[in-house]
């Protein structure tokens, strides 16, 4: 459940800083380059998918689809707040939650 | 009515919100509260022991009570502690009726290791308060479905408008930007929106559903007639028991119920079986419909049908019948959530928060957005003006503090008080009118925060109060590994929590706001009621001070 939400997040992030408004919330003095755009923004879509089959894959389809909805509201909320309160921590968690997941 | 579709749909999102914001705050906050109806049930009644019988006690000690009970009945139903919704074993017995009239009934709450009946203290429960929220109270409950009707009716087409108002819905999916007033207020607003908008638009729709019979009798009526006797005739056709068996009229013993479970167990796996429903007990004709936890949304279990005689399997029923029975209980049991886990249920518990904030922050805005024109009246706020704040106020902050003390009512009112769970709803609609008529006589700003504090110490005085009246508080539920009543008292010094800093930081916004307007504030008390203090201080940026 908890690499589930993992996923989530993980889509949300990419997803955002595919958007360079978000992008200089974590790396200030960057700017977001068209091919990095790009890049973020296929992984994010393509992770949308993944997290879709494995939520499904997880509690069937019907379930799967309830709980992929209620994990990226949740996702988005968090991140949303963290990239603008606490943008290094937003980044920091894309590697924390699945790493917490497999304890 | 403005020009321009955008315009238009603008004019219908803000006053039609605007219209049925209060109700509809009242409706989701109680609604999402019954999410955890169980929980708070459990929690208001701190008597009832924690169930850690086996499957074999618990039916052993149903079928004795049943017996002793209920002998010669026309249904039994019994509740094993196996899931959520049960935590303690439940039984249910209907005796035959007489003439087309329904028999008595009776249920009862057992202790599975001793046998014996338990009751605890009468309470309103987290039931009372889930109903609420399409039922409301002191009034007919068909008057009730309607004004809860339209308030629904009124929130699909804000969520409809707001899809087609928000101009940015991609391109500020994930932008919040604090301290510039009405923009993060709609900021904020749309974030609560956009993110659970399937859910919103699922609970809305879905709601509308559970009374659609209510709210569109005259389909039914151009088939079935009108009337009660119509009605009923509809009720019976639609939730027909297709297989009931009738008794054979000869005794025969009932077949172990613990080998069924046992068999239901080899095919679903341990601790699947939600229930067992038991027609004719004690008949030839006896059967045993035995269900399976909840796995989907369809809001009815899978079940393994057997001759209660004989104990031999017959039949293995699917949980879907007809195609648009299925459509329909899939959107109420979406709605309900009945089938999900803890995890979902969270994620659920989380959507209905966004939800009610979701629709608090649109009533701020409404007002926000007016205040500054409405201070440089000469003579003060509008009536209008001023009654919206001090409902939203009276609402927002003050609707959680009524279920807190809906909850302190319920630990300190007299456990041998009669009509205690009476009062504990009445002290719910005083303490709320209370709140409602406090920022008549305050400053508008002073007085969220007020209220803000009393919310804070409202909840997190809960698990205090919890510990001096019962022996069920947090060190003894957290040693004891009771997640129930450690996750309820938890939830309640997060809340406490979260009052208080929203306290602490409108308090700082109030210090920061020029001293000027704090002069005007205190010094021309000609428009002393409501607002005034500070020209909006929430638009006040730091850097602007």
């Amino acid at each position: 459940m908890l690499f589930a939400f993992a996923l989530a997040y993980i889509t949300c992030i990419s997803l955002s800083l595919a958007m360079n408004r978000h992008f200089q919330q974590v790396w200030p003095q960057q700017k977001l380059s068209p091919r990095m755009a790009t890049l973020l923004r296929n992984s994010g879509w393509l992770l949308l998918i993944l997290t879709l089959v494995y939520c499904a894959k997880l509690t069937g389809v019907a379930v799967g689809l309830v709980l992929a909805l209620g994990l990226f509201s949740a996702a988005v909320c968090v991140l949303t707040l963290l990239l603008h309160y606490a943008p290094r921590l937003a980044l920091a968690l894309t590697v924390t939650i699945p790493a917490l997941s497999f304890i | 009515m403005k020009n321009g579709f955008r315009q238009s749909m603008s004019w219908v999102h803000t006053w039609g919100g605007l219209s049925v914001g209060w109700i509809l705050f009242f409706v989701f906050l109680t609604g999402t509260l019954g999410y955890f109806d169980t929980e708070i049930d459990r929690w208001m009644k701190p008597e009832l022991p924690k169930d850690t019988s086996t499957m074999a006690q618990s039916l052993a000690v149903a079928e004795a009570r049943l017996q002793e009970k209920a002998e010669g009945a026309e249904r039994w139903f019994i509740s094993p502690p196996t899931n959520r919704d049960n935590p303690n074993l439940r039984i249910f017995w209907q005796m035959p009726g007489k003439d087309g009239e329904r028999g008595v009934r009776g249920n009862e709450l057992l202790d599975s290791t001793t046998g014996d009946a338990l009751s605890g203290r009468a309470t309103g429960g987290g039931q009372t308060l889930y109903q609420m929220h399409y039922a409301l109270h002191y009034l007919p409950t068909n008057v009730a479905y309607w004004i809860v009707g339209i308030s629904s009716m009124f929130m699909l087409l804000a969520i409809v408008t707001g899809v087609v108002i928000h101009k940015k819905i991609f391109k500020d999916f994930f932008t919040f930007r604090p301290q510039k007033g009405q923009r993060s207020w709609l900021d904020m607003h749309n974030l609560l929106s956009v993110t659970a908008l399937p859910f919103h638009f699922m609970i809305t729709y879905s709601g509308l559903i559970f009374f659609a019979f209510t709210y569109m009798p005259l389909i039914v009526a151009s088939s079935y007639g009108t009337g009660d006797d119509a009605e009923r005739k509809f009720f019976d056709e639609l939730f027909a028991e297709t297989d009931k068996v009738e008794p054979a009229n000869s005794p025969a013993n009932l077949a172990s119920l613990s080998a069924m479970v046992a068999i239901a167990e080899s095919r679903w796996g341990e601790n699947q079986v939600r229930y067992l429903d038991i027609t004719n007990p004690g008949d030839a004709n006896a059967r045993v419909s035995i269900g399976r936890q909840l796995n989907s949304p369809l809001r009815a279990s899978p079940e393994l049908v057997f001759d209660g005689a004989t104990g031999e399997l017959l039949n293995d029923k699917a949980a879907a019948t007809s195609a648009p029975r299925t459509v329909r209980d899939t959107f109420l049991g979406l709605h309900e959530g009945l089938f999900a886990n803890t995890a979902l249920r969270w994620l659920y518990f989380l959507s209905g928060l966004l939800g009610t904030i979701m629709i608090a922050t649109g009533m701020i805005l409404w007002t926000v957005k007016r205040r500054p024109a409405q201070l440089k009246k000469t003579n003060g706020p509008d009536f209008g003006h001023r009654l919206v704040e001090s409902l939203n106020l009276g609402t927002i902050v003050g609707l959680p503090i009524a279920i807190a003390a809906y909850f302190w009512a319920n630990r300190l009112l007299p456990v041998d008080y009669a009509a205690r769970s009476e009062w504990e709803i009445h002290v719910l609609f005083l303490v709320w009118l209370a709140t409602l008529l406090y920022p008549l006589s305050r400053n508008i700003m002073r007085g969220w925060v007020d209220l803000l504090w009393v919310a804070a110490a409202a909840y997190g005085l809960l698990p205090i109060i919890n510990a001096v009246t019962t022996d069920r508080h947090l060190a003894n539920s957290l040693a004891q590994g009771d997640w129930l009543f450690a996750g309820v008292d938890l939830t309640f010094l997060t809340t406490g929590i979260l009052f208080a800093i929203a306290a602490i930081k409108l308090q700082g916004r109030l210090r920061q706001a020029p001293q000027a307007a704090r002069d005007a504030a205190n010094n021309k008390k000609v428009i002393s009621n409501t607002t005034l203090v500070a020209q909006d201080v929430s638009a006040q940026s730091p850097e602007a001070t």
